[in-house]
């Protein structure tokens, strides 16, 4: 009944710009709720669902924001397994992140729709600060990715990604993010 | 040599990315005839083309952006096969 | 059946004859939104999204299906031609929504994407701004395009190269056939 209501203001508050405010009051609500027993900073929004299934240890970073839509975000986060979210990172809905072991995340990142997060033990993954992980795309164990780097949609990862490289395809190749089009081009 | 890689890429980038009236010194990126996923495809055709495998850090604009940047960049490659051939 | 399809729809501007909804569509965006007749959206196991900007165009082609997970984007406009079918989990988006070299949050210039009739996208298939697929193309599963596609053209692998399935639809410029 409550997770109705939270729904309902939600899409009230997405509709009618008088109402954002509690709408954004609600998301903040649901944080505590979605991420009980994690260690949560301040202003965390969610928005729509996130399914938690934890076994390890979760720490949430201030201000991030997890975005509703069709399908709900997940996080299942293993037995001994830590998964660390930086300052205003943003998930847009459907993503999952699974963690046997270590992933950590680093501070603004960005994931689209649908991407996949997954570490296994002994092959954590780090994702530096100011990284766009693009709809669709899968980042596999044991994977590095440094700061400001993009992972272009539907790509699939599983090799290291310098700083500020661009990481196309299946499976990803790299290349410099110059050769992205001026005015407007994630890859 | 060079006029006939010139004009394999120019036929290739033609018919795959429907554009034309550019010169062999226009930056395909610049002139927006090509975007990155467009550079992906590009890549492999020159790999696959003149047979040899690029390098990650070979994926920049002075090697890929524009016929001219090309035509130089795969006569690199290829005399450097040459040579280790040799 | 057809009755609560259309409730189901009653963001759109526009629902056509027959059109059948199972499951759950997720419509949002406030923007313009055309479902032609005969349209099937199957969200029966995951949602169909339906999402227009204010201001942008969604066009649905008569008799088009669109699967579970299909996710249509339209910031400015995105059309689909009669008889497309969208499988499970395939996008189609007019706008990158982040530039690569910049400021990320800076939303880039949106590009309108066109789908001729009959066009087939394949499972995860991305579909990105600009890109314009003539009629009968084929983009295989997990394939990302962002451009121009001669008519009768299959398109599959990473990065994409092209094979011809539709050899009445071919003619002197469509790409050699990869060995």
């Amino acid at each position: 009944m409550m997770v109705a209501l939270m729904e309902l203001v939600d899409w009230v508050g997405l509709h009618v710009p008088a109402l954002r405010r509690a709408r954004t009051a609600v998301a903040m609500a649901r944080s505590h709720l979605a991420l009980a027993g994690c260690e949560v900073g301040k202003r965390v929004l969610v928005h729509g669902t996130l399914q938690l299934e934890r076994h390890g240890r979760v720490v949430v970073g201030d201000r991030c924001v997890f975005v509703a839509g069709p399908f709900p975000t997940a996080v299942h986060v293993g037995r001994g397994g830590t998964l660390e979210v930086g300052p205003r990172c943003y998930f847009n809905y459907g993503a999952q992140l699974e963690v046997h072991d270590s992933v950590r995340l680093g501070e603004r990142c960005m994931f689209g729709s649908y991407v996949r997060v997954t570490d296994a033990p002994g092959a954590p993954v780090v994702v530096g600060n100011d990284v766009w992980v693009a709809h669709g795309a899968v980042i596999n164990a044991g994977v590095t990715i440094g700061d400001g780097a993009v992972i272009s949609a539907g790509s699939v990862v599983s090799q290291d990604v310098p700083a500020g490289m661009l990481a196309m395809g299946n499976p990803a190749r790299l290349m410099s993010q110059q050769l992205s089009s001026p005015g407007g081009d994630h890859g | 040599m060079a006029e006939v890689v010139a004009s394999r890429l120019r036929s290739w980038i033609q018919d795959t990315f429907f554009v034309e009236g550019f010169s062999d010194s226009d930056s395909f990126l610049k002139n927006r005839l090509i975007d990155s996923t467009g550079m992906m495809e590009l890549i492999a055709f020159i790999e696959t083309g003149f047979g040899f495998r690029a390098e990650d850090a070979e994926l920049v604009p002075d090697n890929l952006d524009s016929i001219d940047n090309l035509v130089r960049y795969i006569a690199r490659k290829q005399g450097g096969l040459r040579a280790c051939a040799g | 059946m057809r009755a609560l399809s259309r409730l189901k729809l009653w963001r759109c501007a526009k629902v056509g004859a027959r059109v059948e909804v199972r499951g759950h569509v997720y419509v949002i965006g406030g923007g313009l939104i055309e479902v032609g007749d005969d349209v099937l959206l199957d969200g029966h196991l995951v949602p169909v999204e339906l999402h227009a900007e204010p201001g942008a165009v969604l066009v649905i082609g008569h008799g088009c299906v669109l699967e579970g997970g299909v996710s249509l984007e339209a910031q400015e406009r995105v059309e689909l031609g009669p008889g497309c079918r969208l499988r499970a989990f395939s996008k189609v988006m007019d706008n990158h929504f982040h530039p690569v070299v910049g400021a990320r949050h800076v939303r880039p210039p949106s590009k309108p994407v066109k789908l001729e009739a009959g066009v087939e996208l394949g499972e995860r298939a991305i579909v990105l701004p600009g890109a314009w697929l003539e009629t009968n193309v084929r983009i295989g599963p997990g394939v990302v395009i962002g451009r121009h596609v001669k008519a009768g053209v299959s398109l599959v692998g990473s990065p994409p190269h092209a094979e011809l399935h539709d050899a009445s639809l071919r003619d002197a410029s469509v790409p050699e056939v990869r060995p």
